[in-house]
């Protein structure tokens, strides 16, 4: 078996196993799974579904009414306060640090008029 | 893969160019010597950030993933990138022409990263955001009173486009109330801006942009707060009309000047070079509206582009707010009715004016697009396209090296320039104040950036003139004329110090190369012919008097400097009758309504 083809189909069977490929990259994908025991057991492993649903395992009692509470719950809190990602935080890290940087080394000619170009001979 | 680092990698590229969209304009404020090379470094440090970031997740999952409903607009900016570099390769721009084709390439590197990237409801959410944050900060009209004119008006058309984004957030049907008090202000913050203005341009895209959120919320979107934001949109159009006509004609004028420029820059290329134009970076960021300026760079193919980018974004967006709408998804229609209004004000303030040209602008369209033409695909987004990177997730992370060399190294150019600019500035500021000797310390460390070292050395010079070091000075000025041989008194400057010092010969030559290459300054005539006096050459003299009568007849002085000449030259009749057409000037110029162009 081809080393290159297995790292290649190894970088995509997460999308292989979530049905996000083409017709024509699921089919490449599917073919080298019957003929690679590396790769077939590295793609049943990313794929439990098949586990779990063979094991009916029975709820606690409470669960179901707990979940719903706790969606209602922050569906509430949503409505006030913004929902904080962490893209958000990072945005905000990066223009404080720039600030930060540009007042540290604050140029005296930052403390009074602004100087523009035409303004010089 | 390691799932975590791959997430990280994501959020970083979702942070840079939300933090892009939102310091972009921003950086007006920043009181830097040359603010436009400030934002262009910025803008070019960005799109290289979020590329980079970009490749970063791609090599981390180990694969390039296109969405197979952004495949063909990737296909297309694929052609766009690969068109303007080429552009800029086969043209013949100057040197100091880089900036701007560091520019166009990176509004069509920020718009790819978004569209393979983070281009998601919840990322359209955010951009929308840090555009009503940014556009807003003109509540601070102070601040505003400091930005020299082309800088107002690309806040003014901020602000336009910024009031359809505000409208969709207050009709967000998922909003709290603060999010929505919010929007109201940044509405009237904006509007009082825009009309306070009144740029034409801005005017126009207000007009516009609220007739688009209008016409989408009124004939898509059944919900009631929505419809209710489109006529509060429709309400700014005869408020811009009423503001438009209350400016002077003058402005009006202008506008009008600039759409023709470019116009004929346009008519003048396809004449010579149809199809692939005079090369991206080779007009000048003024006078130049779009798509005129567009089609004299890039050609017809770049103009073709162009057109078929802003078709794609209106007609893709409307097709999708409808299927939305249809779904009941009227949050993510909203979101999309505002970005598509917003993308069409700035569309007609580029149209009209020179704003999408510049950093900030021209950055807050492409995003937009992207934005606007992401959320169109998201759905089918799911499948994708995948090109493997046949190689183990070690040899994948060595390849971030080059990746992150790269990145240090224009980070460490960018930062070099901006440090110089930041020197230059506070070199300045010393000289004005009156310490020379800190404002030459300061200004013998520029050393990053062709224009700054330029200014640096000729103002350093200019200060040991003043001094009475000639030495010092005419070393200065000749570095000056080295770094930038067309600086515009460097070399009168030579001559003149050449001069001071007896020098006579070599400031003749000095000052005949500085009139060959601008033959239009008379105090280099004045120079000339005192050094052409103390050469002896009387009638080297009187040449080039006549060359500053010719220039300008209408100063008294230079026909006194005539006659002196030929009183030299012991012509003494002709002498007098110029001195006496000297007087005649003199009291003509006296006249009411008369005006010297000296």
């Amino acid at each position: 078996m081809n080393m290159f083809t297995c790292w290649s189909v190894k970088n995509v069977l997460d999308l292989f196993v979530d049905h996000r490929l083409t017709r024509d990259a699921d089919h490449w994908v599917a073919e080298h799974l019957q003929d690679c025991d590396s790769c077939r057991e590295e793609a049943e492993s990313l794929s439990p579904l098949e586990d779990i649903k063979a094991v009916a395992v029975e709820l606690p009692a409470g669960l179901k009414e707990s979940i719903l509470k706790a969606f209602e719950e922050e569906e509430t809190a949503a409505g006030w306060t913004p929902q904080f990602q962490p893209a958000h935080g990072l945005a905000l890290l990066y223009c404080l640090a720039l600030g930060g940087i540009h007042s540290f080394d604050r140029p005296v000619s930052q403390q009074a008029e602004p100087m523009h170009q035409e303004q010089v001979k | 893969m390691n799932g975590r680092f791959a997430s990280f990698w994501e959020n970083a590229l979702s942070a840079t160019l939300i933090a892009t969209a939102f310091l972009l304009p921003v950086t007006f404020y920043l009181e830097t010597f040359d603010p436009v090379l400030i934002k262009h470094l910025t803008l070019g440090a960005a799109a290289t950030l979020a590329a980079s970031f970009w490749l970063a997740r791609q090599l981390e999952t180990g694969r390039i993933e296109i969405p197979v409903s952004r495949a063909g607009v990737s296909a297309l900016v694929a052609i766009a990138l690969t068109w303007s570099l080429f552009s800029y390769a086969a043209g013949d721009p100057a040197p100091a022409s880089c900036l701007s084709a560091l520019r166009s390439v990176s509004f069509i590197l920020l718009f790819g990263v978004l569209l393979l990237g983070p281009a998601s409801t919840g990322f359209a959410d955010a951009l929308s955001s840090a555009l009503i944050a940014a556009g807003s900060l003109v509540i601070f009209s102070g601040l505003a009173e400091t930005l020299s004119p082309l800088h107002v008006e690309q806040w003014a058309v901020l602000s336009a486009a910024v009031i359809p984004l505000a409208l969709a957030r207050w009709s967000d049907p998922e909003a709290g109330t603060a999010a929505r008090g919010a929007a109201v202000v940044a509405t009237l913050a904006c509007l009082w801006s825009v009309v306070s203005f009144g740029r034409p341009d801005a005017l126009a895209a207000l007009g516009l942009g609220g007739f688009a959120y209008w016409a989408t919320c009124t004939s898509l979107l059944q919900d009631e707060r929505q419809q209710l934001s489109g006529y509060v949109g429709l309400a700014t159009v005869p408020l811009a009309m009423w503001a438009f006509a209350a400016r002077p004609a003058q402005s009006l004028l202008a506008a009008a000047d600039r759409w023709s420029a470019a116009r004929a820059a346009a008519e003048a290329t396809w004449t010579t070079r149809p199809w692939a134009g005079t090369g991206l970076g080779s007009l000048s960021n003024v006078n130049t509206a779009e798509p005129f300026a567009t089609a004299a760079e890039t050609g017809t193919i770049g103009l073709g582009l162009w057109v078929l980018f802003a078709a794609l974004t209106l007609w893709l967006s409307w097709r999708e707010i409808r299927r939305r709408a249809h779904h009941g998804e009227y949050r993510a229609a909203g979101i999309l009715a505002g970005q598509r209004s917003a993308y069409s004000a700035l569309i007609v303030a580029g149209i009209l004016g020179t704003a999408t040209r510049s950093p900030a602008i021209g950055a807050a369209l492409w995003l937009l697009a992207a934005s606007v033409i992401g959320l169109s695909t998201e759905h089918g987004a799911a499948h994708v396209y995948v090109i493997p990177i046949p190689a183990p997730t070690f040899m994948r992370r060595a390849l971030l090296v080059p990746i992150c060399a790269i990145v240090a190294l224009v980070f460490s150019w960018s930062g070099t320039q901006w440090n110089s600019d930041l020197t230059l500035n506070e070199g300045v500021f010393e000289h004005r104040r009156g310490g020379s000797d800190a404002a030459l310390r300061l200004l013998a460390k520029v050393d990053g950036g062709h224009h700054e070292v330029a200014l640096a050395r000729f103002l350093s010079a200019e200060i040991y003139n003043d001094r009475g070091d000639l030495d010092s000075a005419l070393a200065l000025y000749r570095e000056t004329i080295d770094i930038a041989p067309d600086h515009p008194q460097a070399g009168l400057r030579e001559g003149v110090v050449l001069a001071k010092q007896g020098r006579y010969g070599e400031s003749q030559r000095a000052l005949t190369d500085f009139i060959a290459k601008q033959p239009d300054d008379a105090n280099a005539y004045v120079a000339l012919i005192d050094v052409e006096q103390n050469l002896g050459r009387n009638k080297r003299a009187r040449d080039a008097a006549l060359q500053l009568v010719r220039l300008d007849p209408e100063q008294p002085e230079y026909w006194r400097l005539l006659a002196e000449q030929y009183h030299g030259m012991r012509r003494t009749r002709t002498a007098r009758r110029l001195f006496n057409k000297a007087t005649r000037v003199s009291e003509l110029v006296k006249l009411p309504g008369v005006e010297t162009r000296g």
